[in-house]
C-alpha cells in the first residue's frame, strides 16, 4: 500500500499534468481536423519523449491517443466528415443530429460516452490484463482469418444500405491491399517496378483521400448548386444533454465499452472496427432502431464507447505480451524501446512501478480528456465554425501538408489526390467508403493468417471448422448474413403487402 | 454528358449497369495481370497468385452481381467541380516544382476564387496567413520539412 501511494504520489507531478493537458489538447485538435489522423499525431509527438522518463513518456502519449480518438467525432458531428477512422460510424448518427440542431447535445453524448468507455477500458486493463491476453494468446492463423471475415461481414452490413454493396466494397478494399509484397515469400505484386508501391499503398493518404479530399469535392459540388452556405457548422451547440437522457443508455454504454476492451484486447483490429461493431450491436439490439443513422443518440453512444473502449485494452497485448494491436501501440512499443523498456511479461515483475505509474496516468488522461473536452469544444468549434469558402481551402492545404510529413513524399500526396478523385465518385454511386479503408486495413492480416491456416492444414479448409473459437466466428457471420437478408424479405414482402392494399 | 443551359452544370448520367460493368472490367484486367504481375512458386499453398486470384474473382463475379441487383438505379456524376480539381493537380504540380509556401500563396487566391470569396481583405490574409502559420507550425514547431520544390533544391 505504502509502495503505490509512494508511486501515486510520483506521478502526480506538475510535469505530469502539464504533458497530459498538452497531449490530451494537441491529440484533440489533431482528431478533431478531418485528414490529420491520430497515428500521425501519436508520431508526431514522439521525438518529444527523448527527453521524458517511461512514466511521462507513456502519459504524454496515451493522453494524445485518447483525445485523438474522441477528437474525431467532433468534425465528424459538425461538419459530416470523421477526423479518424474511428469516428466514421459517429458521423452516421452525429451528422444528422447536427443538422437538427441538437449539435450541442452530440457532442456531449460523444464526450461522456468516450469517458465512460475509457474508464472502462482502463479497469479492464488493470483488471483483465493477463486473463484477456492469454485468451487472445490461442487465436490462432484459423482463429484470425474468421475474426477478420466477421468484421469484415459486420462492417460491410453496417456501413451500407445494402449487403451487396457494403462486401463489394470490402472486395474493393481487399483487392488494393494486393499491391504489394506478398507476406510469405516476398514476391512483389501489382508493382510494375515501382519502389513505392512495394509496402503497398500507403494507408493515410488513401484515408485523407478517401474521406477529406472527396468530402471536399462534395461539397463544392453542393455549394455551386446551392450556392454560398455561411457556416460549415450546423447549428445548435447550446442544445444541451440531460444526465437522465445519458443514462438511459447505460446498458449500450457497458455494452459497447465491453466490444470495445474486446476488440483492444485482440491484436489486428483496432478502434474503427470496434466502433461499428458497437454500432451494429446496439442497433440489432435497439427498441428503436429505425432511428439508427437518422440521428440516434444511442447510436453516437455506442459508435463513442466502442471506440474509446479500445484505448486502454490495446495496451493488453503491448504491455502483457509485448504484441501491438495497431499502428499507435506500434508507436507506443517503440517508445519504450527507446526507453529502455522490452515489453512483455516480464515487465510486470521488473518494472512494476513504470506499469503502475502508467495506470495512473491513464486515469489521468481520462479525467483531463472530459475537462479539456467540456472546455474546448466551444473553441474547436469556431474553428471549424468559418464559412465554407475559406475553411475547405485551408483543409485542402492541411490535407496536403499532412500527407506529405508522414514520409516526405510527394508520391503519398499524388495517392491522395487520386483516392480523393475515386472517393467523388464513390459516393456519388452511393458506394460506402468505410468498408473499403477496413477491407484495405484488414487485408494484409487476413491474407496472411488464411495462408498460415492452410500451410499449417496441408490446404485442408477442415482448419477454419476446427476449434470452438472458429466455430463461433463461423455461426456468427452466418447468422449475421441470414438475418440481415431475412431482414431485407421480410421489408419488401411488406412493402408487397402495402402496395396492394392501396 | 450533358450541359445544362440553365444552371451551367456538366453532368454525366451514369447507371449501375454501366458503373457494374466497368468495376467487373477491372477486377477481370487484373486477373487476368496476375499471371504477369505476381510470381509463381511450386507450392500452390504458398502461391502468391493465391490470395490475388481469390478476392479479385470475387470482385469480378459480385460486380456483376451489382449490375444486376442495382440495374434500375442511376446516377448524376457533377463534373461542374472540374476548376476544383484541376486546382488540386495544379497545387501538387506547383509545389513540386516551386515547394510549399509559393505554390500555397498562389493557389489560396486560386481556390478562394473557386468558393466565390470576394471579400479582398479575407483573400489576402487567407492567403498570406495559411502558410505562414502552416509553415510555423510544421517546421519550427513540429520540425517537419515541407517540400522546397525542385527549382531551390
Amino acid at each position: 500500500m505504502e509502495n503505490i501511494l509512494s508511486i501515486i504520489s510520483a506521478t502526480f507531478t506538475i510535469k505530469i499534468i502539464i504533458l497530459i493537458f498538452a497531449g490530451s489538447l494537441f491529440g484533440m485538435i489533431l482528431g478533431a481536423i478531418p485528414g490529420l489522423t491520430v497515428t500521425l499525431a501519436v508520431a508526431i509527438v514522439i521525438p518529444v519523449t527523448f527527453y521524458l522518463n517511461p512514466v511521462e513518456a507513456m502519459a504524454l502519449l496515451i493522453s494524445v491517443y485518447k483525445s485523438g480518438i474522441y477528437g474525431g467525432s467532433i468534425s465528424a458531428i459538425l461538419i459530416g466528415t470523421p477526423g479518424t477512422p474511428a469516428s466514421a460510424a459517429t458521423m452516421l448518427d452525429g451528422y444528422p443530429l447536427a443538422k437538427k440542431g441538437l449539435a450541442g447535445k452530440a457532442l456531449n453524448m460523444a464526450l461522456y460516452s468516450s469517458v465512460f468507455a475509457d474508464l472502462v477500458s482502463n479497469f479492464a486493463l488493470i483488471l483483465l490484463a493477463a486473463q484477456i491476453a492469454k485468451f487472445a494468446l490461442k487465436f490462432g492463423p484459423a482463429e484470425n482469418t474468421m475474426l477478420v471475415l466477421f468484421s469484415l461481414v459486420v462492417v460491410s452490413l453496417v456501413a451500407s444500405s445494402h449487403l451487396l454493396k457494403g462486401i463489394l466494397a470490402s472486395i474493393i478494399g481487399l483487392s488494393l491491399s494486393i499491391v504489394a509484397m506478398d507476406p510469405v515469400t516476398g514476391a512483389a505484386r501489382f508493382t510494375f517496378g515501382s519502389i513505392n508501391v512495394l509496402c503497398g499503398i500507403p494507408l493515410i493518404p488513401m484515408l485523407i483521400g478517401l474521406f477529406a479530399i472527396s468530402e471536399i469535392y462534395l461539397e463544392y459540388s453542393a455549394f455551386l448548386k446551392q450556392g454560398n452556405v455561411k457556416s460549415l457548422v450546423e447549428k445548435g451547440q447550446k442544445s444541451i444533454l440531460k444526465l437522465k437522457e445519458f443514462f438511459k443508455y447505460l446498458p449500450t454504454l457497458i455494452k459497447s465499452s465491453l466490444i470495445g476492451v474486446f476488440i483492444g484486447a485482440l491484436p489486428g483490429s483496432g478502434a474503427a472496427t470496434a466502433a461499428f461493431l458497437s454500432y451494429s450491436e446496439a442497433k440489432r439490439s435497439s427498441k428503436k432502431p429505425e432511428e439508427f443513422g437518422q440521428g440516434s443518440l444511442e447510436g453516437i453512444a455506442a459508435c463513442e464507447a466502442g471506440n474509446n473502449g479500445v484505448c486502454g485494452a490495446t495496451l493488453i497485448p503491448l504491455l502483457t505480451l509485448g504484441i501491438p494491436g495497431d499502428s499507435i501501440t506500434a508507436i507506443m512499443f517503440g517508445a519504450l524501446v527507446l526507453q529502455g523498456i522490452t515489453p512483455g511479461p516480464l515487465v510486470f515483475t521488473q518494472q512494476g512501478r513504470i506499469i503502475t505509474g502508467i495506470y495512473i496516468t491513464l486515469f489521468m488522461a481520462s479525467l483531463c480528456m472530459l475537462i479539456l473536452g467540456k472546455i474546448a469544444i466551444k473553441y474547436l468549434v469556431k474553428i471549424l465554425d468559418v464559412r465554407k469558402g475559406i475553411l475547405f481551402p485551408v483543409i485542402m492545404v492541411i490535407c496536403f501538408v499532412g500527407t506529405y510529413a508522414i514520409n516526405n513524399s510527394m508520391y503519398d500526396v499524388l495517392v491522395m489526390l487520386m483516392a480523393g478523385i475515386v472517393g467523388y465518385i464513390f459516393k456519388i454511386l452511393d458506394m460506402p467508403v468505410a468498408p473499403i479503408i477496413i477491407g484495405f486495413i484488414l487485408g494484409p492480416l487476413l491474407e496472411t493468417s488464411l495462408l498460415q491456416a492452410l500451410i499449417v492444414s496441408s490446404g485442408s479448409l477442415g482448419i477454419f471448422f476446427a476449434s470452438p473459437i472458429t466455430l463461433v466466428f463461423t455461426g456468427l457471420i452466418i447468422i449475421t448474413i441470414s438475418f440481415f437478408i431475412f431482414r431485407g424479405i421480410k421489408a419488401k414482402v411488406l412493402k408487397g403487402i402495402d402496395k396492394s392494399k392501396k | 454528358m450533358k450541359i445544362n443551359g440553365l444552371d451551367k452544370r456538366i453532368t454525366i448520367s451514369l447507371s449501375n449497369i454501366q458503373a457494374g460493368l466497368i468495376l467487373a472490367g477491372l477486377f477481370l484486367a487484373a486477373v487476368i495481370l496476375v499471371q504477369w504481375c505476381v510470381p509463381v512458386t511450386r507450392s500452390y499453398l504458398t502461391s502468391p497468385q493465391l490470395y490475388p486470384y481469390v478476392v479479385l474473382i470475387s470482385g469480378t463475379i459480385l460486380s456483376l452481381l451489382f449490375t444486376y441487383v442495382f440495374k434500375r438505379n442511376r446516377y448524376e456524376l457533377d463534373l461542374t467541380i472540374w476548376p476544383l480539381v484541376l486546382g488540386s493537380v495544379l497545387y501538387y504540380l506547383c509545389m513540386m516544382f516551386f515547394g510549399f509556401l509559393i505554390s500555397t500563396f498562389i493557389l489560396m487566391f486560386y481556390f478562394l476564387f473557386c468558393w466565390k470569396i470576394k471579400n479582398k481583405k479575407i483573400i489576402i490574409l487567407t492567403a498570406i496567413l495559411t502558410p505562414a502559420i502552416v509553415y510555423l507550425v510544421f517546421t519550427v514547431f513540429l520540425r517537419v520539412s515541407l517540400p522546397l520544390g525542385r527549382l531551390f533544391r
